[in-house]
Formats: structure tokens, sequence, C-alpha cells
């Protein structure tokens, strides 16, 4: 979005204008509901609509272009993830193995769905396959297109760490395109040790 | 938000520069070689255009905003209203209050207390005296302010301190000495001249407690005739004059609040001396005077003795006491003394001499003689 655009949308919904904000949500809802969904699971819509909220309250504050409202969006998203990560903690957990998941007949594989036909939500799905930390650097570095140093502020992690995150994850997620098993050894993950929650 | 480049569809082409910058840097774009065709479409797919089951929920978003921009402006204005008021309505208060605490507490130096308290009085806020240091302990000596002055307050023991030329015995503070609350000239409250001594802390007391006589009770209306103020600003103003006569005894205060002049605030050296001992009197406030005072140099030394009419002092049995006569400031006598209005006897004020001014340093007539310490009352 141009910055002459995107200045008059900001402005028009400062100032309570709904068409302007409705398109400003148009342009960045995707996006953001994708980038909640790799961290955030099932709790992705919640996630968007208390960002959304966060942002609605605090939009008359905002200063900034596109690409600072694209960070500051996804910085409000990530505080709200965290929370709710916080809140559930306590939550009764079911602890398996990985390999386990590995045995399971999938009833969609998302490698082949992709493929014969990539689809959006496909993507996403096997984005969020990666580690937390490299899906959430692909999402933000790659697919929405984030610097590096943007990216770094936002995770809160040195930006040599959100390269060497992200150039991991699209490794791992070219290897499994490629249905080669990813070595687990390689990646240093500790995969056999590793847990997921279910 | 679609741009041209390939690895960064949701980017713009400013950007999408930058971006691809980073990925040579990163050593990312190898993955997007044709070998790893795959990934190029999954990070496309990944970040295509909306889809509708994305955007279904516009309708309740929409309501959110409209929700919260209606409440927005509201809160914002208010808060926009009202924060330069209340911080301009918090400092004053803050500061009115902070100079008035300061004032009263004697915290300010000497001028700024003074103008502190004109400025706060022209705002309708009266300052309380200036609590000069406890009189009673101090070995002070000091001028009193001259004879129009009295104490206004019931506090009585004046400090009578001053530059501290003269030497006075500190007096025990046992028997309710009390600061004097304020100086009036003229019906005026004022600073008490040079209060600015610091309160001794190991005040010694010359007199046994037990000596002292019981507070006398001071008519306020039988105060001494104030002095000119203008006598007394000259006496505060002459620096001269250190008392060089010891004062044993101390002067004491009665209450009552108007007292005879010299209330032993003590001021510019002139004279000398006295502290009150307030061994009577504590409740004072007449103000004894005690203290001395001795002669304003620019006066010719008027005494500004204290005292107050002891005719007025039914407790006061110092017979002398009515004395002192500090009406007349053009005594030279200096001295002072005089307790007796207040019935307290104890005073000692003596005699302040001044260097070089006129004070002799003799009693004032009715007044005790200063190393007499007796309680009269």
């Amino acid at each position: 979005m141009a910055t002459a655009e995107f200045d008059a949308l900001l402005r028009g919904a400062q100032r309570g204008d709904e068409s302007c904000f409705a398109t400003i949500w148009r342009t960045y809802h995707p996006g953001l509901v994708r980038y909640l969904r790799v961290i955030g699971g099932q709790a992705a819509e919640d996630l968007a609509a208390d960002t959304w909220l966060q942002v609605t309250r605090k939009l008359g504050t905002f200063e900034g272009d596109d690409k600072a409202f694209r960070a500051w969006l996804y910085t409000i998203a990530r505080h709200r993830h965290i929370d709710w990560r916080r809140q559930n903690s306590r939550r009764k957990e079911s602890l398996v193995e990985i390999e386990v998941l590995d045995r399971l007949p999938g009833g969609d594989d998302t490698a082949t769905s992709l493929e014969v036909t990539i689809s959006t939500q496909a993507a996403v799905a096997l984005i969020a396959t990666l580690p937390a930390d490299q899906a959430e650097a692909v999402m933000l570095r790659t697919v929405s297109g984030l610097p590096v140093s943007v990216v770094a502020e936002i995770m809160g992690r040195p930006p040599g760490t959100v390269r060497v995150l992200c150039h991991r994850g699209l490794r791992r997620l070219a290897r499994t395109l490629e249905g080669i098993v990813p070595d687990k050894a390689a990646e240093g993950a500790g995969s056999s040790a590793t847990e997921v929650v279910v | 938000m679609q741009s041209d480049h390939a690895l960064h569809p949701g980017t713009g082409s400013e950007a999408g520069d930058t971006t691809l910058v980073d990925d040579v840097v990163d050593n990312v774009v190898p993955l997007f070689a044709p070998r790893h065709g795959s990934v190029t479409a999954l990070v496309a797919a990944a970040s295509g255009p909306a889809l509708p089951e994305e955007l279904a929920r516009e309708s309740d978003y929409l309501a959110t905003f409209r929700v919260a921009i209606h409440e927005r402006p509201l809160v914002a204005r208010r808060r926009r209203g009202l924060a330069p008021l209340a911080i301009a309505v918090g400092s004053v208060a803050g500061l009115v209050a902070g100079t008035a605490g300061l004032s009263a507490a004697a915290v300010l130096p000497q001028a700024a207390n003074h103008v502190v308290a004109q400025v706060l009085r022209q705002v309708g806020i009266d300052v309380p005296a200036v609590p000069a240091p406890s009189a009673v302990a101090q070995a002070s000596t000091g001028s009193s302010t001259g004879a129009g002055d009295t104490h206004a307050g019931a506090s009585s023991v004046s400090p009578s301190n001053g530059s501290g030329k003269s030497t006075s015995s500190p007096a025990p503070s046992h028997a309710a000495v009390k600061p004097p609350a304020a100086v009036v000239v003229s019906g005026r409250q004022t600073r008490p001249a040079h209060a600015t001594t610091t309160p001794p802390k190991t005040p010694v007391a010359t007199h046994p407690p037990k000596s002292t006589p019981p507070p006398p009770v001071c008519d306020p209306n039988s105060a001494a005739p104030a002095a000119d103020a203008n006598h007394a600003a000259n006496a505060i103003r002459s620096q001269v004059g250190t008392s060089a006569a010891p004062v044993t005894a101390p002067t004491s205060s009665c209450g009552g609040g108007s007292s005879g002049p010299g209330s032993g605030t003590g001021t510019s050296g002139n004279s000398g001396t006295g502290t009150n001992k307030g061994a009577n009197g504590g409740q004072g406030g007449c103000g004894s005077g005690g203290d001395s005072t001795g002669a304003d140099p620019n006066s010719g030394g008027s005494p500004t003795t204290s005292s107050t009419d002891p005719s007025s002092d039914p407790s006061s049995t110092t017979p002398g006491g009515a004395g002192s006569d500090p009406n007349d400031p053009g005594s030279g006598t200096g001295s002072s003394a005089g307790g007796g209005g207040c019935g307290a006897g104890h005073h000692g004020g003596h005699g302040g001499h001044k260097k070089g001014g006129g004070g002799t340093g003799t009693p004032a007539p009715g007044g005790t003689d200063p190393s007499t310490t007796s309680a009269n009352g």
C-alpha cells in the first residue's frame, strides 16, 4: 500500500470513518490471522479480535506509515498471544512424542496436497509445523515481508537470530516439500526429546 | 499490498528491494531456486489474497470499531482538556502549600521567609509565624527587634539570639517555651527578627526547672506600647553591637500575645541578649523581653524591654514588673528586661550592650536584674 494512500486511510479511520477502517482491516487482517494461526493455532480468531480491539482503541495515537503499522499490528498480536498462552499455561496437557505423530496416518498430507493445489490454509498449516520460533520468523519475515530489523524487534531477538531462524525454517520447509525428512540431528532440535502439546 | 517481489508478495516494491537484499544476506535466495520451487509456491500461497472466510467477520469488526471510535473521542477530549488544567492547578497548589509550609517551618532564609509571608498574605493566606528556633536552649544572643515588636502568639519565648553577639546562658526548655508565633508590628504580623539561630542541641539550664514559677498569665492587652516600627526596623538593620554581657537570667515571655517590645527575636546584634528562660512562662507570650536589647544605634539605644504592664498581669508577682518600660525607646539603656510584665520574672534581659551602641545594659526600670534569676512570679 502506498504511503499516501495509507496515510489517507489512517487519517480517515482516526476521524472515525468506517470505510477507511474497513479498507485497512481488509488489507491487514488476512495476514494477521495467518500469523496468529501459525503461532496460536485454534485461538487465531480470538486473538485477532483482541488485537483489532486494541488497535481501534489506540488508533488515534498511532503515527507512522504502512510498514510501521504492520509492525505495530503484529506486535500487538504477539503480545495478545503471549497473554493468551500465559492464561492457558495451566490447562491440562497431554504430552505426545513427536515420533508418534509421524507414524499417524494422515488423512490429508499437507505436502501432497500442496503438490496438487497449494491452498493458503495448507501453506499456513505447513509452516505451522515448524518449530515455533522458526515458524514465526518465516511468517513475519517471508510471508508478511517485514524487514529483519522489524521482525527482530517484534520477536525480541537479535537480527542475526532472526536470520538464522528464517533460513532454517525455509530450508526445513523445502526438505519437507521434497519429501526429505529433515535431518533432525542437523537441525539440532533434539526431536527425540521433543514433546508437543496436543 | 501485493508487490512485484516474488518472494515477498506482501511488501511493496521499495520494501521488496530491501527484503531482497536481506534475502541475499540471509542466504535465503537459494531456497527459492527452481529445485525448491515448492517453497516459492508455499510462500506465495501463504501470502496470497484474502480468503472469503477470513473476511467473513468484517461486520463484527466494524461494529467493534464503531463502538470504540465513539468512546475514544470522549475520553481523549476529556483527558486533553483536563490535563493541562489539572497540571496547572496542581502546580499552583503545590507551590503555595510548599512555600507556606517551608515558611512556617522557618526553613527558608529570613529574607525569603519574609517575602513568602508577604506574598501569601496578599493572597489571603496567613502564614503562621515563623517559628524561631527555640530560644530557650540557645545560648543565644542576639538582640531584640526593637521596641515595636511584640509577640503575637502564645509562644512566648523569643529567641533573642540574633547575631550571636551576646552570650546568654541557655535556659531550660521545661517551661513550655515556645518559639514566637509571630512578630506583630503595628498590628501586622511580621517575621521575627533574625530568628536564624539554630537551636542548641543540648541546652544548658542555668536555672533548675524546679525554681521556675508557674507560667504567668499575661494580658495581651496590657502589652507595652509598641514602639515605632521604623525604630524597630532601624534596630534590625543595625548590625552593630555585640552584647558582651552574658545573660544569665533568661527572660520569660508570657503568653498572650502581645507583649512588650523586645520580643527577643533577636536581630541585629544590637543588643544583647537575653535568652528567655521560659521558665516563667511559657505560655506566654509576652515576650518578655527581656532581652534586651539594646540599643539601637540609630536610635540612640532604645531599650526594647519587653515588659508588659504588670498591672495587667494579675499573676505577676514581680513587683517591678511594671516597670520595665520599654516605652521609651530612646532611653538608651538598652537593657532590658522586662520580664516583669509577664510576671515572669526571670528575665534577664539585660543588657545587651551593643558595641558602639548606646546600650548600657542596665536593666530597665522595673526590670529585674538579669543576674537575678529568681522567680518573681
